[in-house]
């Protein structure tokens, strides 16, 4: 024990320098399966243990490591991890220095999708009775996509086409890259805040799975499900699907497809409104040609157009003998009524007093009363004497009635 | 207020059951008729003065302030 004791630091910090001298410990790749994983919020490292079946291993990544991760380390997911061995000099740990993280067998694009799927499935994100419809004829339509891509070209094309009627509103955001989440965050936000909007599109063109990696993000996806405004996504080709595809009302195979789903062809409306009016004339024609038929049907029914037979019904079907029989029935009356009148007529002349007169009879009358008995005369009176030729005037000088003289 | 093409539409589609439903009177289908004729032309008037536009969302923001 005659040699100079080290410190336990100096010990740990030689050690330290062999394995870390040794190049073959600065760039390993090893894998197992996660366990005792601990996710130091507030510091961002993340801490586990590398185990397999028969041996374990302390690691460390650190944040601005764990940052890149896509997926979410947990107890029990099979890794490949990369990195380099050394000890920490302050407990003489041995442990692994994790560079890199990826699932085993899976890529960890894959798995972090297939992650995010799960839980934002189960918090009900994607519900089907969640989805609202889209508009069948709007106005106005927000449309969030690179400036830039050919997406926004295909979008603008087809909805200028098929429904001019519709305002498009440009909402330029980046759709890869560190600022497409952020920018397209905040772009949401300020469409949120707007009214009129009818319908969002979003969406991107085609392009590598890391392209189209923004549309997989968690806070994005939550975004779109807040919107109060009904949204279609659109991202890449029909083969790709990503979680905001999940998430949006309508998901569209590709840019254009998402614009046709948007709105309708404004040709077909033309034509349903110009069949509408036809309805509306032929209705309104056909309606008077029934009543014309109805109207006609009265007229040439046979009350109206043979009142008579109708009235008189079936004993005098026909007129003629109808009206024979008025007739001669008026006839008879007639010549009954001109022998009456011949009678009465010789009747007349029979009692005309001139007719009387002519036969030696005088009238007599007292001061223009006709004298009928001789009670209407005393003794002195004028009265006048008419016979058929002249007049004369008498004096009553005498009066004597049937039983003598009065 | 001006009416939007959809609330056009949806009343002349309304009508045309109305009239298809055959329950109608005369002089309802005349007035139905006149309504309809309306909004067809409302309907046209918006299909055929349609012109599309496309504004920046920072043009639309100062727009829809505006109002």
């Amino acid at each position: 024990m005659n040699r100079q004791a080290l410190t336990v630091r100096q010990l740990n910090l030689y050690v330290r320098s062999l394995i870390e001298g040794d190049i073959r410990l600065s760039d390993v790749l090893v894998t197992g399966e996660i366990s005792n994983f601990k996710n130091h919020y507030h510091s961002g490292h993340l801490y586990f243990t590398l185990k397999d079946k028969d041996a374990s291993i302390r690691c460390v990544m650190f944040r601005s490591s764990a940052a890149k991760l896509r997926f979410e380390a947990q107890d029990g997911l099979k890794v490949i991890l990369r990195g380099r061995v050394s000890i920490y000099e302050k407990d003489g740990q041995y442990q692994f220095y994790a560079e890199e993280m990826q699932p085993s067998g899976v890529g960890d694009i894959a798995l972090a999708f297939e992650q995010i799927k799960e839980k934002l499935e189960k918090e009900g994100l994607f519900n089907p009775e969640s989805k609202r419809p889209i508009p069948k004829y709007p106005t106005k339509i927000a449309v969030v996509t690179s400036e830039t891509g050919a997406a926004v070209r295909d979008i603008i094309n087809v909805i200028t086409r098929r429904w001019p009627i519709a305002e498009i509103i440009m909402c330029p955001v980046a759709v890869q890259g560190q600022e497409a989440v952020p920018e397209m965050l905040n772009t949401l936000d300020r469409i949120y805040s707007l009214s009129g909007i009818d319908t969002v599109i979003i969406g991107r063109g085609g392009g590598s799975i890391e392209d189209l990696w923004a549309f997989n993000d968690e806070a994005l996806a939550r975004k779109l499900y807040e919107s109060p405004i009904p949204v279609i996504s659109a991202v890449g080709h029909e083969t790709d699907f990503t979680i905001c595809d999940f998430v949006a009302d309508l998901r569209a195979p590709t840019p254009s497809a998402a614009a046709e789903l948007a709105v309708p062809d404004i040709e077909e409306i033309k034509a349903k409104t110009d069949k509408y009016y036809l309805i509306l004339k032929t209705f309104l024609q056909g309606k008077y040609n029934n009543l014309k038929v109805r109207f006609s049907a009265c007229l040439n029914s046979q009350c109206l157009k043979n009142p008579v037979d109708f009235i008189v019904g079936r004993p005098f079907e026909n007129l003629d003998r109808l009206v024979e029989k008025i007739e001669s029935i008026s006839e008879k009356l007639y010549t009954a009524s001109e022998n009456k009148l011949c009678a009465l007529a010789g009747r007349l002349e029979a009692m005309s007093p001139l007719k009387v007169i002519s036969r030696g009879f005088a009238v007599v009358s007292n001061k223009g009363k006709a004298v009928t008995t001789v009670k209407d005369i005393k003794l002195g009176d004028e009265v006048d004497i008419k016979l058929s030729d002249g007049n004369f005037k008498c004096s009553v000088i005498d009066i004597e009635n049937q039983e003598g003289t009065v | 207020m001006k009416i939007s093409f959809e609330e056009s539409l949806s009343s002349l589609e309304k009508i045309i059951a109305r009239l298809e439903s055959g329950e109608c009177s005369l002089d309802e289908s005349i007035s139905l008729f006149e309504e309809g004729v309306k909004y067809t032309n409302q309907c046209r008037t918006a299909l055929n003065e349609a012109k599309a536009k496309i504004k920046s969302l920072s043009e639309f923001e100062k727009e829809n302030s505006v109002d």
